[in-house]
């Protein structure tokens, strides 16, 4: 793996999917019928189809930060999430984020907070929060 | 949801007062779980470790929900927000405990809100993660009188 660039303001490259009806029903578990899988629960929950849960997207921020910091940053990662805007079968979700803030841990490894995103395809929010990872490995580039 | 582990109570999440106990459930880590996880997130298996099969740590993600829906009906509840703290990997084939309690309550935007906070750990007595979930308790959709 490259190594990447440790310095706020960097973005990483985005994680996309296009979100399928097959995918909301099996993030749920096998057989739920709520308002994730199907029309009527969420029709009848005030909505105008059923949804794609909010911590499905957690799923591909994960794999952003994986891609980029590789498989040693996930344990010790924080990530915070605010679910902002429904997603149906069929919209494009991509995760996007940017290095804000670089810091040494002490270790010879760095600390990361990040600001993440997913977005639809018309640019909304559909969750959005932080993530702190850690990146082990060498000092530090850009340290602050 | 833990298979055959529901058992939904007749107490609304939104009545729940702040310490409550939410109790605990318990679910096994199955290559089933694992390969419905990859196949709805489009996820790459992670590698082996130590000859150890690994799962992703995203499916930590829903420990909260799954936890109060076992022990709460959460029918009008969504989920607003949610923390994780991951420590360690699951593996593949292991069981997980999930326990937590009710935090905090607030209200805004005329919505009710409910915080739970969430350890999930395995069998091997790691900790694999720690979760903060917020749900708004009652969802009403803007303009909405369900």
């Amino acid at each position: 793996m490259t190594r990447p660039t440790l310095e706020a303001g960097v973005e990483l490259p985005p994680v996309s999917r296009v979100v399928t009806r097959e995918d909301m029903v099996l993030f749920e578990p096998e057989g739920e019928k709520n308002i994730h899988t199907d029309d009527e629960v969420a029709r009848a929950a005030g909505l105008p189809a059923a949804i794609a849960a909010g911590v499905q997207f957690m799923s591909y921020i994960f794999e952003m930060l994986q891609r980029e910091y590789g498989f040693r940053s996930i344990e010790g990662t924080v990530l915070d999430v605010r679910i902002r805007e429904p997603v149906f079968a069929g919209d494009t979700v991509t995760a996007r984020g940017r290095v804000t803030e670089v810091h040494a841990d002490g270790s010879g490894g760095s600390r990361l907070t990040l600001e993440v995103w997913c977005e639809n395809q018309r640019g909304g929010h559909v969750i959005a929060g932080t993530a702190q990872v850690p990146v082990r490995g060498g000092p530090a580039e850009g340290a602050t | 949801m833990p298979e055959g582990e529901r058992q939904k109570a007749d107490q609304a999440f939104h009545e729940l007062p702040v310490g409550t106990d939410m109790g605990s459930i318990e679910y096994t880590v199955s290559d089933q779980r694992v390969e419905r996880h990859l196949r709805a997130t489009h996820q790459t298996p992670y590698p082996e470790r130590g000859g150890e099969r690994l799962a992703p740590v995203s499916m930590l993600a829903s420990d909260g929900i799954w936890l109060a829906e076992a022990q709460f009906d959460i029918g009008e509840s969504v989920h607003a927000g949610q923390l994780l703290e991951v420590l360690n990997i699951p593996s593949v084939g292991s069981r997980v405990k999930v326990s937590g309690k009710v935090v905090d309550k607030f209200e805004k935007g005329g919505r009710q809100f409910v915080v739970i906070d969430v350890i999930s750990e395995d069998d091997r007595g790691r900790v694999l993660a720690r979760g903060r979930t917020t749900g708004v308790a009652r969802y009403r959709p803007e303009g909405g009188d369900r």
